[in-house]
């Protein structure tokens, strides 16, 4: 119990430090893009980023699966919170819980399949555009092919993919013993 | 199972990736320091040329902890093998997970330790009028709780598979 316990207080502070960092982000960019004079003189090159005219909204894409990825990550994380509070109860295999699990689940494989798209889109507009820079390099199809499928699959993609994937895998085996459970209850 | 097949393949990726990394970085890592004692690195436009004992016993202890990862991953692959094999509740299961977790808060902690060592380096910079040598030292304390926090729901695990196989064995008890 002990155990389930830490585990409460880590999920705790994450979450606390997610939704902090979110609402910060909030803050800054609205900062940045309505209120930029008032912003002190470091901060207000910052608005130069949001400026879609500069480089076409192509470029935006791997920033945009990162705060699609960090919002939907703050949701898993409040689904898991709740699961453990269950844990905390003993109440391990409640049809909660296996709810829980499964939105998680699939929360995990939608943002890495997301972010890596989204990756892989925008490395074929880059390199297409450092195509166009670079006229006189030869350029092999199989190494800009090889330069995209590198930058669209990072590790964090693969560690949610395999997370998600390991936790539906975990929601069914927590249904059956729920099952178990519920026949051994009504055993006499 | 279709979704266990997806896990035991991605997983076996990641893994041998991972082997393949752990083989090829002490290689890189000798020919770097090779060529640092020798003419010097060149990187970002900056001459490395000497590191400090701090760089070296902190990439040290983060291999050792990486390698510690990947031992995590095999015995990960172990529990997929038996899952396949339809072994859920088994006392293997209970034990690897027990296992994992226990390794994985170790981890964490290593890591939070390495981050207290700080790292310190020699690198000289040219410019048209000459050259100037640096000397860099560096503190990157971090309180990373992501290891801690996945070793610690392995635990868990581990006990709610406990409960379930005594629930199954009792189950499997009654006529």
């Amino acid at each position: 119990m002990e155990k389930v316990r830490i585990l409460k207080i880590l999920f705790n502070i994450l979450y606390i430090s997610l939704i902090s960092v979110g609402v910060l982000g909030v803050v800054f960019f609205i900062a940045a893009v309505f209120f930029n004079e008032y912003l002190p003189p470091v901060l207000q090159v910052f608005k130069g980023v949001f400026n879609i005219n500069h480089f076409g909204w192509f470029v935006y894409l791997e920033p945009l699966s990162k705060i699609i990825g960090f919002i939907l990550f703050i949701v898993c994380v409040h689904h898991l919170k709740k699961c453990i509070g269950f844990f905390e109860n003993n109440d391990f295999y409640s049809p909660d819980v296996v709810k829980r699990l499964r939105s998680v689940g699939r929360l995990f494989v939608i943002i890495s399949l997301i972010s890596v798209l989204l990756k892989f889109i925008a490395a074929i507009y880059l390199q297409s555009i450092m195509g166009n820079m670079a006229l006189n390099i030869p350029y092999s199809f199989w190494v800009g092919l090889l330069g995209i499928v590198v930058a669209s699959f990072n590790l964090t993609s693969i560690f949610l993919l395999i997370t998600g994937l390991f936790l539906l895998l975990f929601s069914n085996i927590f249904a059956n013993a729920g099952y178990l459970k519920q026949e051994n209850d009504l055993t006499i | 199972m279709k979704k266990l097949n997806l896990l035991k393949v991605i997983t076996d990726i990641v893994y041998y990736v991972n082997i393949a990394a752990a083989i090829i970085a002490p290689l890189v890592a000798i020919v770097v320091l090779f060529k640092i004692n020798s003419a010097g690195f060149e990187y970002d436009g900056k001459q490395y040329t000497k590191l400090g004992a701090g760089l070296i016993i902190s990439s040290l202890l983060k291999f050792v902890l990486y390698l510690a990862l990947v031992y995590c991953l095999f015995l990960f692959r172990k529990i997929i093998l038996l899952f396949q094999k339809l072994k859920v509740f088994d006392n293997v299961v209970i034990d690897l997970f027990h296992r994992i977790g226990k390794y994985l808060i170790l981890i964490g902690f290593g890591f939070i330790l390495v981050s207290c060592i700080p790292i310190n380096y020699y690198y000289t910079t040219y410019h048209p009028g000459g050259f100037t040598n640096h000397y860099e030292f560096e503190y990157n304390f971090h309180l990373s709780i992501v290891w801690i926090a996945i070793g610690l729901f392995f635990q868990v695990l581990s006990e709610v598979f406990s409960n379930a196989r005594r629930l199954k064995e009792e189950n499997d008890l009654t006529i």
